[in-house]
């Protein structure tokens, strides 16, 4: 017998929502103040409308569902993924008031991509847009990649309630015993490198002339961005703007961090710097970059057009690291895809769709569950070749020594199936709107996987189905499909009678 | 008084090295794969 | 006779179509739009273009000269500049400000030797059409009210719910 959802569990999701949209509220103070400051008023009257409403709503919700009892399972799976929802649609008011997108669809797709940390963007005339704006395109990258739950639990959730939400937001692991101090030692990381990695892109665009203060937006921009795998930058080229490969390299660095286990981090801050030689997922990440990065390579020997070898490394390898680690950074226009070999293009494909770490902020298959799969296989031939009662044990090493078990394999493999199903299902759907098949499946695989590289599909003009196609494909990709799903037993069970 | 203080010392240098090698790491990562960029485009100037 | 009516009506159209388009290539045939520098690359590569458009963000040094990006309806470049070239720019698209309308002429790369491989124009001729100018904000008044509405009930609630949580305090929670 499967339990119904029942009055109450309505009451403590709302309750929790309530929460959140207020939490979320608070935040929406950042873009205001940035307006304000560069007196940007029309910007900063939208924000301070967006941030009444929110804490109107958030306010409403709490005054009338009072705190009930520590929330189950079913109900924080629930508020993660309705959370994400809700805060899509907060977050696209003031893009939606700023009147750079043609509909409030085209806001949500926007807020749902920053969020989702995906990049694929539907803005217009990007270049002419305030600051506060901007900055709140690239806030909500860090805030969606931190994970909103995760923001919020900073804020307010506290106790038991703290890990079942922190769960649905596909983190499984923690990385401390209590989870608060999990949230917390991920703050650290972000911030300190938040700190570096501004700093350094903050002096090399002060060299290269920019003025002081556009320099420091550039920096944290594009800091925020690349360092959570969304992969917007402030202007329509995005990384292409800067006609840097130092910029290029600099960012490079720090998406491939980002797309590193918060695990990992932990492990050596604290004194087990020899973790980045000895963990399994790291060394399976390198060599599937590689191998990708080779199929890149044998795409383009085949037609060579390169004047010589930097160019033709700084333009494969920038696309293959950001599909792979999920930023999206392209320093490329997406015509340029129109040269590339079908094989290179498959290679990026393949790259996306693996995607970085767990638990890091990347999206996509996650290269921990390509490894146990890997894992996997490994043990079963071996049980088939080995004389009958040995019993077969495959271990790796994951900040621990892990011994592989069947259900290990058994999650890994329904979530890969369930990732192929979605690159594929979005790729038909692409194919069904009259688009061809390679770039629907690129443009399905880049939104599912939370990478938002394009071949040009994406744009304020294409069809309203398929936007909205992208839209649930980057919430399902980012949450990882189990707390959706529960979302979804949830409200039909809403509707039928118990 | 100074032991704790020797404490914070101890952590803050581990952070350090930390991020150190952590910012090294990347690098070699790319390098790795300069190669292997720069082996097969020396199979196209084989070719020609 | 109605025959021949159609049949010059026909030749008409097709004579006056062909007259509209060769005008057309006549008009364009100097400037070229940005997106066809990328999507026929092939046409234009390592040759001699003129693109007109709008310089936008910021003038980025590279050693001893400039990069600008500039943008035209839709489609954007970097363009290399020299520092004399560099001075000519009063005005860079932003917020609240039109960047300087410029006409370039100048060789198109898509892998440029001399930049690694970037996409680029090298300009050669540089000359600026229309000037920028700053832009006012329009604030609009339904925004401003619904604001203040909306703060008005925000603080209502929240005073409303301080008070109840008083309340709950002092008497303890009714059911």
């Amino acid at each position: 017998m499967i339990p119904y959802f029942s009055r109450e569990d309505v009451g403590s999701i709302l309750h929790y929502l309530g929460k959140i949209i207020k939490g979320v509220g608070i935040l929406i103070l950042i873009p205001f103040f940035i307006g304000v400051i560069n007196k940007e008023w029309v910007p900063a009257i939208d924000f301070l409308f967006t941030f009444l409403l929110s804490i109107f709503i958030g306010d409403t919700l709490l005054l009338i569902f009072k705190e009930g009892k520590e929330i189950n399972w079913r109900q924080g799976m629930s508020i993660v993924s309705l959370c994400w929802i809700i805060v899509m649609f907060l977050g696209a008011i003031p893009l939606y008031l700023s009147g750079h997108y043609i509909g409030y669809l085209d806001a949500s797709f926007e807020a749902m991509s920053a969020l989702a940390t995906t990049g694929l963007t539907l803005v217009n005339d990007l270049d002419h847009m305030a600051y506060a704006y901007n900055f709140w395109r690239h806030l909500m990258c860090f805030i969606g990649g931190q994970g909103i739950i995760l923001v919020a639990l900073t804020l307010f959730v506290r106790g038991g309630s703290a890990f079942k939400v922190y769960v649905g937001e596909a983190r499984e692991e923690k990385i401390m015993p209590n989870i608060i101090q999990t949230a917390r030692f991920i703050w650290l990381v972000s911030l300190t490198y938040l700190v570096i990695g501004t700093a350094i892109l903050f002096g090399i665009n002060l060299w290269r002339n920019i003025s002081p203060g556009r320099a420091l937006f550039h920096a944290i921009c594009l800091f925020m961005a690349g360092w959570d795998t969304a992969g917007f930058a402030v202007q329509s080229q995005n990384v292409l703007y800067y006609h840097s490969p130092v910029v290029e390299l600099v960012t490079a660095m720090f998406f491939l961090l980002g797309a590193v286990n918060f695990g990992v981090h932990y492990a050596v801050w604290t004194g087990r710097p020899r973790e980045l030689l000895r963990n399994y997922e790291l060394k399976i990440y390198i060599v599937s970059i590689l191998i990708t990065f080779f199929l890149v390579c044998t795409g383009f020997i085949i037609h060579f057009q390169f004047p010589d070898f930097i160019s033709f490394f700084r333009e494969g390898f920038y696309q293959l690291i950001s599909a792979h680690t999920g930023v999206g950074y392209s320093n490329i226009t997406f015509h340029n895809f129109a040269y590339w070999p079908p094989l290179a293009i498959l290679g990026i494909i393949i790259a996306m769709g693996l995607g970085g770490s767990s638990t890091s902020t990347s999206g996509g298959i996650k290269i921990l569950r390509m490894g146990i799969l890997l894992k996997g296989i490994k043990k079963e031939i071996k049980v088939l070749t080995s004389p009958g009662a040995t019993v077969v044990v495959e271990r790796f090493h994951h900040i621990r020594d892990i011994v592989i078990e069947d259900t290990h394999i058994k999650m890994a493999a329904i979530i890969i199936i369930l990732y192929i199903t979605l690159y594929l299902t979005g790729g038909l759907i692409g194919v069904f709107y009259g688009y061809p098949f390679l770039p629907s499946l690129f443009e399905s695989v880049s939104a599912s996987a939370n990478v938002g590289l394009s071949m040009g599909i994406t744009s304020p003009f294409m069809p309203t189905g398929l936007k909205i196609t992208y839209i649930i494909q980057m919430w399902i990709g980012r949450l990882e499909f189990l707390s959706v799903f529960v979302l979804f037993r949830f409200l039909l069970s809403l509707k039928s009678p118990e | 008084m100074k032991e704790r203080f020797k404490k914070y010392i101890r952590i803050i240098d581990r952070w350090i090295i930390g991020i150190v090698l952590e910012l090294i790491y990347p690098l070699i990562t790319f390098s790795a794969a300069a190669i292997l960029c720069f082996l097969m485009y020396l199979t196209v100037f084989i070719r020609r | 006779m109605k025959r021949t009516q159609i049949f010059l009506a026909v030749m008409w159209s097709v004579f006056s179509g062909v007259a509209i388009t060769s005008q057309n290539i006549k008009n364009t045939a100097y400037i070229t739009p940005i997106r066809a520098l990328f999507e026929t690359p092939s046409l234009y590569d390592g040759k001699e273009v003129i693109i007109k458009g709008e310089v936008i963000g910021d003038i980025i040094r590279d050693g001893t000269d400039y990069w600008i990006n500039i943008k035209d309806e839709n489609g954007f470049i970097g363009v290399i500049i020299n520092s004399s070239q560099k001075e000519k720019i009063r005005y860079t698209g932003r917020y609240k400000m039109k960047g300087d309308i410029v006409k370039v002429s100048g060789v198109y790369h898509l892998h440029c030797p001399l930049h690694l491989g970037e996409r680029d124009i090298h300009a050669e001729k540089f000359e600026i059409i229309e000037n920028g100018y700053e832009v006012q904000e329009v604030m609009r008044t339904d925004k401003l009210i619904g604001s203040v509405v909306l703060g008005m009930i925000t603080i209502f609630i929240l005073l409303y719910s301080h008070k109840k949580s008083i309340h709950r305090d002092i008497y303890g929670q009714q059911s």
